[in-house]
């Protein structure tokens, strides 16, 4: 038995290193997704060195309050400002690089959180069912009748708006996709011969979920999260836009707009380069998840 | 089974989702922190004054008895007062109401009636320069803000084209009020110019709210499109002599149509989502503001009546998805609830 | 003889693959003559499927190329024609297909499908106009017409209760009933030439002999052509006229039916006719290993890996001809090379078999990947084993 499973595990181990040069080789030959690859390695650089990338770091708050400068405000695009200034004079490029921090920031709580959630609750509904998972997954099901920006409306009312609520807020909301997707998964995988087959063997409940059911919604779960960055960077700059969100000064993407559309038509500078950084963003994710999902070959929505 | 039992079957399994919904909403608003009367009169309120309205809003009852009452009073049209308008939620809703429901079903169609075409344009003409423009197209309308796309059409369109009316719902005297929709009650009242003008104003904020579901929709009809092309049956009717062009646009266009409908179901709901941003941009009079205004007022009623609306729409554009599903591939009404 | 209805010279088709280039059809000579049944057999993989579609014309390409080879249609080349090919496609040639689960829409009735084969019988050129017709429901064609029609046919492939199948989708339909159904719609285009991929494999045992009866009924009835897929011998002696035997890509003997069961000759094919069981006296070993890898073949003759009579040195480096050794009777192996009487090559493989059993190289068992697919069939045993 012992060489039995010695051959088993080293035949998986060399499926696994076959199957990730597969991936690699089609990842390879999607050049749409390698674009959001850049773009999204190009925006974590960006996050991360912003001190050192942004010419006027002070203008986005960065060691101490946003910094102004009255007399050149509202000035156009120019080499000195590539993206012109604010009704304070500050910088916009300065802000809007310092803005990759609080989007991605903001992208990663929320999608920790969800998942964090959302899969141990669909594993659960899918693994145990009967009752508990009828219930939770009802539950499930009432989270996803209402369209998440909506429902993260309600459910940042009564915190009181700011960066850290609307995260919040978000995070609240969007567990249930990540619920329903395990419990997709997870009710197609197990009965599946191969898990029967563990089960005959006399592998345990735990043995079963850990070692045969999460590895498969790995695929799934990884493509979601790359297009739910996107889409959660979308909802934050959203709420930020509606004020209910980062309050200004903070250098959010969405509260940017929002302060800029004041000045509309004749400024059009102030909310078009926030928005063009959203763009970018959500961009790459979108790319990349698009083609992580042809690779993996997996259907998620 | 036939599609009767079908269509009755769907309609029942939407009534648990709603109270469920319902039962959500109330209590998120309830369990939260924050005291609904302490946020509503603000900091500097007497705690009698906030004791008074407490007792007023019913915040004393345990919650089951706060629910219940609350679902009695919306069977009688009862949604509970707005705290910014002083008027029943139920009524503000309504007078709110049809402008954004004509804004998200104008803005849907767009989305439909452009949408599947370019993907099966895209789908049919496969890694071809249509196809590599359709997607692309298609990946820059889902990562595009609906806000901020609205501003970029506005300063294009309104300011500086001056072609379309940049905010607002109708530019010269509004029609009598029947349905609350603009464009029907215009043309109810046989009123051309107001019929215009509503339109024009429409069209802007619609498209904008189009842009991301149209891109959806065509990724989808694109892949179900190309999915369906490669299926057995399409050689079998080909070699039976069917003509090409039939099994592509009535065979494949009917089988792939039934998948392109799970995805407007869901663009449905974000669409909803991103009118609360654009009536802002647009300074559209609907449902939106006023839901942003309560919140940003601690609005309770308010709020739980906008969520709840919000809700309903999405269940029963969910039902018409399911229902129309059921209608266009004949394998869904054999299989059972889930899927 | 008459002219053959259907010829196929040479064919080789590679596919490009994430391993390579894999060549999977390597030179395939075939024909058919009128009014004939020829069944291709050959194990799953072997290449007869890609032989199939290549005739129908719908080999997906890429991956599939097909790198040379002439398709004859009553003497008219396809390959090089796509107008012509499809053409022949839809007028003469019809198909039936493996799995009848998949081969019908399922988003339309039965009679609804049925009724646009007859619609759209032998015409070409149809206009925007009929189409967008169509679409919203209205046909030039008088629907009673047709009507009796499907009623006729349906009949015909004993089918009860054919009003009712008319007004059916296929989900509704047993899987016996969708292959008769399918063995309709093909027989509505009036096809001259049937492929039949096999039609037979995906449905139970009982209902496999039904489909066989009907569809060689209505072959004899009117006179039709047939390519028939198969994996099984039995089946094909019941349909065929004659057999090829397909190896990795390559026919490995061509004969009538008698020929093939009664005296195969290739070692190949003696090893496919030992492998049904009441059909044979010899020894049941059947065949060892699995069909090779065809981005890498084998050198020389692609069976000489498992054959049990691969001469070293020979086999593994020569590629046999096909050599002609009565009229219609042909056989891949070097064993014939010299005009060998079937008699005598069958001693010399079986002194060659005793030698290489003897001295323990037995070919089949000597390379990697096989072993491990061996070790897997006997986990999974074990699996299954633990498992009651």
């Amino acid at each position: 038995m012992s060489s039995l499973t010695n051959w088993v595990q080293s035949e998986a181990m060399e499926n696994r290193k076959e199957s990730a040069r597969r991936i690699a080789y089609r990842f390879r030959q999607n050049p749409l997704s390698l674009v959001g690859l850049g773009i999204i390695g190009g925006l974590v650089f960006v996050a991360i060195f912003a001190p050192y990338i942004a010419r006027h770091p002070q203008d986005a708050g960065y060691m101490g309050e946003p910094a102004v400068d009255f007399a050149n405000r509202f000035a156009e695009p120019s080499l000195a400002h590539p993206f012109g200034t604010d009704q304070a004079g500050r910088d916009i490029l300065s802000r809007v690089i310092f803005g990759t921090r609080y989007s991605l920031a903001l992208g990663l709580f929320v999608l920790t959180f969800a998942i964090g959630i959302g899969v141990p609750v669909g594993l659960v509904a899918g693994y145990v069912g009967g009752f508990v998972g009828q219930a939770l997954m009802r539950l499930t099901d009432v989270f996803l009748s209402v369209p998440p920006l909506v429902l993260a409306l309600a459910v940042a009312v009564p915190l009181q708006p700011s960066l850290r609520n609307a995260m919040i807020a978000i995070a609240v909301v969007w567990w249930p996709w990540y619920a329903r997707l395990v419990y997709g998964e997870v009710v197609s995988v197990r009965e599946e011969q191969f898990v029967e087959a563990s089960r005959g063997i006399g592998a345990s409940r735990l043995r079963i979920i850990f070692r045969e059911i999460l590895p498969n919604v790995m695929a799934p779960i990884t493509v979601k999260f790359s297009l739910d960055m996107g889409y959660a960077i979308l909802i934050g700059a959203g709420l930020g836009f509606l004020g209910l969100g980062a309050q200004p000064p903070t250098p959010e993407w969405g509260t940017m707009i929002a302060e800029g559309r004041a000045y509309l038509p004749a400024q059009w500078w102030y909310s078009t380069f926030p928005g063009l950084a959203i763009f970018l963003a959500v961009l790459g994710f979108n790319l990349l998840g698009d083609g992580l999902r042809d690779v993996l070959d997996v259907e998620v929505d | 089974m036939g599609f009767k039992s079908y269509v009755i079957r769907r309609t029942l399994a939407g009534i648990p989702v709603f109270i469920g919904l319902s039962i959500l909403i109330f209590t998120l608003a309830r369990v939260l922190p924050g005291d609904p009367a302490r946020l509503a009169l603000g900091p500097r309120a007497s705690e009698e004054a906030v004791q008074s309205l407490r007792e007023e809003m019913g915040l004393h009852d345990p919650i089951v008895v706060q629910y219940l009452d609350y679902m009695a009073g919306l069977f009688q049209g009862d949604m509970g007062i707005s705290l910014t308008t002083n008027r029943n939620v139920a009524a503000d809703l309504l007078y709110f109401f049809p402008a954004t429901f004509e804004l998200i079903t104008v803005g849907m169609l767009i989305a439909i009636v452009l949408g599947i075409p370019l993907g099966i344009i895209a789908g049919q003409n496969k890694d071809e320069a249509e196809d590599n423009a359709s997607r692309l197209f298609a990946f820059f309308g889902v990562s595009m803000p609906a806000f901020w796309a609205a501003i970029l059409l506005q300063l294009l369109f309104a300011f500086h084209l001056g072609l379309l009316p940049a905010t607002g719902r109708i530019g010269v005297e509004a029609p009598p009020r029947i349905t609350g929709l603009m464009l029907v009650d215009s043309l109810v009242a046989t009123d051309f110019e107001a019929f215009r003008s509503a339109l024009a104003h429409l069209l802007l904020p619609a498209f904008t709210l189009a842009l991301a579901p149209m891109a959806d929709i065509a990724r989808m009809t694109r892949s179900s499109f190309i999915e369906e092309f490669n299926k057995d049956y399409v050689h079998a009717l080909h070699s039976s002599g069917i003509p090409g062009k039939l099994i592509a646009y009535k065979y494949v266009l009917k089988a792939s149509f039934a998948s392109t409908l799970t995805i407007i179901a869901l663009d449905y709901g974000f669409l909803i989502g991103s009118a609360f941003l654009i009536e802002i941009v647009f300074a559209w009079p609907g449902m939106a503001r006023y839901g942003v205004d309560a919140i940003l007022a601690n609005d309770i009623n308010a709020i739980i009546g906008v969520t709840l609306v919000v809700g309903v729409v999405f269940i029963v554009a969910n039902l018409v998805v399911d229902i129309l599903y059921g209608y266009f591939d004949p394998r869904v009404r054999y299989g059972g609830d889930e899927e | 003889m008459t002219d053959p209805i259907l010829e196929l010279r040479d064919l080789e088709v590679h596919f490009n693959t994430f391993d390579g280039r894999a060549e999977v059809i390597n030179g395939v000579d075939l024909t058919v003559e009128e009014g004939e049944t020829v069944a291709i057999v050959g194990e799953s993989g072997c290449g007869k499927s890609v032989t199939a579609e290549t005739v129908m014309g719908m080999l997906p390409q890429p991956p599939g190329e097909i790198v040379n080879g002439e398709l004859y249609y009553r003497d008219e080349e396809l390959l090089g024609d796509e107008t012509a090919h499809e053409r022949v496609k839809t007028e003469s040639l019809g198909m039936i297909f493996q799995d009848p689960m998949t081969s019908l829409s399922p988003v339309f009735t039965v009679g609804e499908m049925m009724r646009d084969v007859m619609t759209y019988q032998n015409k070409t050129n149809v206009g925007w106009l009929e189409i967008f017709r169509n679409i919203v429901g209205r046909r030039d064609v008088s629907e009673a017409d047709m009507h009796d029609r499907c009623i006729e046919l349906l009949d015909r492939l004993q089918i009860p209760d054919p009003e009712g199948i008319l007004d059916r989708y296929p989900i509704e339909l047993s899987g016996g009933m969708r292959q008769r159904v399918l063995i309709a719609m093909a027989m509505l285009g009036e096809p001259e030439f049937l492929i039949a991929d096999e039609p037979t494999t995906a449905l139970d045992v009982t209902v496999q002999d039904q489909i066989l009866d009907l569809l060689s009924e209505q072959v004899k009835r009117e006179d039709l052509s047939m390519l028939y897929i198969t994996h099984n011998l039995g089946v094909a002696r019941r349909i065929a006229d004659r057999i090829y035997v397909m190896y990795a890509g390559e026919i490995a003997e061509v004969g009538s039916c008698e020929d093939i069961l009664d005296e195969p000759l290739h070692p190949y094919s003696r090893g496919l006719v030992d492998s049904v069981p009441k059909l044979t006296e010899f020894d049941r070993e059947g065949i060892e290993g699995l069909i090779p890898n065809y981005t890498e073949p084998p050198s020389g003759c692609r069976f000489h890996p498992r054959c049990p009579a691969a001469v070293a040195g020979e086999c593994d480096v020569t590629r046999p001809p096909r050599f002609e050794l009565a009229d219609g009777r042909e056989v891949a192996c070097l064993l014939y090379e010299d005009g060998l009487s079937p008699a005598a090559a069958n001693e010399i493989a079986a002194t060659e078999a005793d030698t290489n059993r003897g001295s323990g190289t037995t070919h089949g068992r000597s390379s990697g990947p096989r072993e491990s697919d061996e070790s897997i069939e006997s986990l999974t045993q074990r699996m299954e084993d633990a498992n009651e």
